[in-house]
């Protein structure tokens, strides 16, 4: 993946590898139906498929021209920032792990899990959460499933606020972390670099403030940003992200609007205007961007991914230059590579299809 | 320059004799159609009107239009004192793709370029780091195809 | 300066969190998304799970001979191929007559005889003599 050449214990040059997992996705959404890209996309990153299957399902409804309701888009961010928890929790235990710090990376792992618990109750599944279709969500919650998922928010809260001192006070962690792998403002927009990466450097971007998509509009969040630019500035970013999401799915679970959230997918239309949209979503790893087209057909013309893994980790082979060698794997974690998301090429391969069934073991078993 | 006057600024203003054509795309982004000689010179005057850390290239993105005989390149560009993403659009012949690199201006075009390249054929003049087989595997690049064209086939 | 040693000597008193599966059995929700079939007392046989799965892991199936239902005039019933599934359960929420019977069954690791999405949905029609 990264091929880095050093001179004695001090990195002069590293180049950036890919291509050992691409899947052809981006043809793939050009070969199937617009419904079936709503579970396609999803698939693209296991942590991150709220917000795939959020900003996809999105565009194909300013293409198609409706609107979800109200109680559906808070249900929407409820589910994304229940994602962000859980995602920056276990971007900060890989970090704990690579340092050599096992304890801590079993104890977050171990509270990470009330969270997906939070997310099962939600919406049916603790990884992938097939809960978006165009036209609102596909599952709705009573009162005693909003009681059990403000309970699990309570147990999270305390350890999450533990969690995020500790990176802040521990030697251990900050004598490793503190002024390595500086990024100055310049470098983070001539380079793309998106998400916690440059709001840890000074630049306030963050694509829910900007956009204003789904319910963001009508919740109040603070932007966090910090100016040191180093790794623990850009792992601190992250803990009061968390929090702040957090405080966010409170909120929504008190404040839900009354109405339909359920959209019936036996009524939505088969075609695909002509037409095309940009969309962007603030996944936990920075900007996400679709840009879609439809041709008329039940097919999209072009589909085209831009993940924020894909600019974060390829475009910045720079930063690891006169750092030492143990410092790399530091640097890199602290950009939270999410690398099904950066690697979505096409596999392809020739020769015959052959299928084996379920039936055709049993029947190999008996004959 | 103050923080009021970047903002109030319209890209219209800043790269309106390039302009060939306006369009939208929703929700709400504004296209800049623009000859394909004159990409480098409005991203420079973008990122001298609004200063270094406020604008960014986010994505490019290729498009196949068979039937026109042509390959669209979109560049969408994020100005964040005004909250706006513009696009700037150039159509390229599809039987010679060739358009000048941004990669000297803006070294983080250098992921969506070499993604362009190795899936379309784009060829970016200039851009001394383009090689196949950077995403896609040795098979399907030994045949000389570019899996991403509509008449791609292998 | 916040000490870990508080922490792990409040743990090391603590029992293990591990869930010993499968002597115990998880908990887990009662909507959670696991195995699903086909009632055949109500499914019509128009094949809109089979055209819309995302993963082609429903087929259709001739009913066996000797039986004839009135709503489905075709006589297909679909058959699903657990090891392809991805559980999106987009054949549930797209059938015109709601004919999915959804269970939370998660545990199919097990012997393939036990997997057999046709002998499930054929066990609902309930013959007699059978």
């Amino acid at each position: 993946m990264l091929k880095v050449y050093a001179d004695g214990e001090e990195v002069v040059k590293v180049e950036i590898n890919t291509g050992y997992n691409h899947r052809g996705v981006e043809k793939l959404l050009e070969m199937n139906s617009f419904y079936k890209g709503v579970f396609i996309s999803a698939r693209i990153c296991g942590i991150c498929n709220t917000v795939h299957a959020d900003v996809y399902v999105r565009g194909v409804e300013h293409v198609l021209g409706i609107e979800p309701g109200p109680r559906a888009k808070y249900l929407r961010v409820l589910a994304m920032e229940l994602e962000r928890i859980h995602s920056h929790m276990i971007i900060n235990a890989i970090m704990a792990e690579i340092l050599g710090f096992d304890t801590l990376f079993m104890l977050m792992m171990r509270d990470r899990e009330y969270v997906m618990k939070a997310k099962e109750v939600l919406t049916g599944g603790r990884v992938i959460a097939d809960y978006f279709m165009p036209g609102g969500v596909r599952r709705d919650i009573d009162d005693t499933k909003r009681e059990r998922i403000l309970d699990l928010l309570k147990k999270v809260k305390p350890r999450l606020e533990y969690y995020r001192k500790l990176f802040e006070t521990d030697p251990t962690i900050t004598n490793r972390l503190s002024d390595v792998g500086v990024l100055k403002p310049r470098d983070i927009t001539l380079h793309s670099l998106v998400g916690p990466v440059a709001r840890g450097s000074g630049i306030k971007t963050d694509v829910r403030m900007e956009d204003k998509y789904d319910a963001y509009d009508e919740i109040d969040f603070n932007v966090i940003v910090r100016t040191e630019g180093d790794s623990l500035a850009r792992m601190l970013v992250r803990w009061d992200e968390a929090l702040e999401s957090l405080k966010m799915c409170e909120y929504i679970l008190t404040h839900l609007p009354q109405g339909q959230a359920v959209v019936d997918e036996r009524k939505l239309p088969r075609v695909l205007p002509p037409g095309e949209a940009f969309t962007r979503v603030e996944a936990p790893r920075g900007e996400l961007t679709y840009y879609i087209i439809g041709g008329g057909r039940d097919r999209p013309y072009r589909v085209k991914v831009r993940t924020p893994s894909f600019n974060n980790i390829i475009n910045s082979g720079f930063s690891y230059l006169r750092y030492s060698i143990a410092d790399v794997p530091v640097i890199l974690v602290s950009y939270d590579p999410c690398i099904s998301c950066m690697e979505r090429a096409v596999l392809i391969k020739d020769g015959e299809k052959k299928y084996v069934r379920l039936k055709d073991i049993v029947s190999m078993k008996r004959g | 320059m103050t923080e009021a006057r970047v903002e109030e600024l319209d890209p219209k203003n800043v790269i309106g004799d390039l302009v060939v054509k306006e369009e939208f795309a929703r929700p709400n982004r504004r296209v800049f159609t623009i000859d394909k000689s004159s990409i480098r010179e409005a991203v420079s005057r973008l990122i001298k009107a609004y200063g270094e850390t406020s604008v960014y290239v986010s994505t490019i993105a290729g498009v196949d239009r068979i039937e026109q005989g042509v390959m669209e390149l979109n560049y969408f560009i994020s100005i964040l004192p005004r909250k706006e993403v513009i696009v700037l659009r150039t159509q390229v012949p599809r039987t010679q793709p060739a358009v000048d690199t941004l990669i000297d201006i803006v070294p983080g075009a250098f992921a969506g370029e070499s993604e362009t390249f190795d899936l379309l054929g784009v060829q970016f003049n200039g851009n001394k780091l383009l090689k196949r087989g950077f995403f896609v595997p040795e098979d399907v690049t030994s045949k000389g195809v570019y899996p991403l064209r509509k008449d791609a086939k292998w | 300066m916040v000490s870990l040693w508080r922490e792990i000597l409040k743990n090391v008193f603590k029992k293990p969190v591990t869930i010993e599966f499968p002597k115990v059995e998880t908990p887990i929700e009662k909507d959670f998304r696991g195995l699903q079939y086909a009632d055949l007392n109500k499914c019509t046989g128009c094949s809109l799970c089979a055209l819309e799965c995302p993963s082609k892991a429903i087929e259709m199936e001739k009913l066996p001979e000797d039986v004839k239902l009135k709503h489905n005039p075709r006589g297909l019933y679909p058959v699903i191929n657990y090891p392809s599934c991805v559980f999106c359960y987009r054949c549930v929420t797209i059938c015109p007559v709601n004919a999915y019977i959804t269970t939370n069954e998660y545990r199919m690791a097990t012997e393939a005889e036990k997997l057999l999405s046709d002998a499930l949905s054929l066990k609902t029609l309930k013959r007699e003599g059978l």
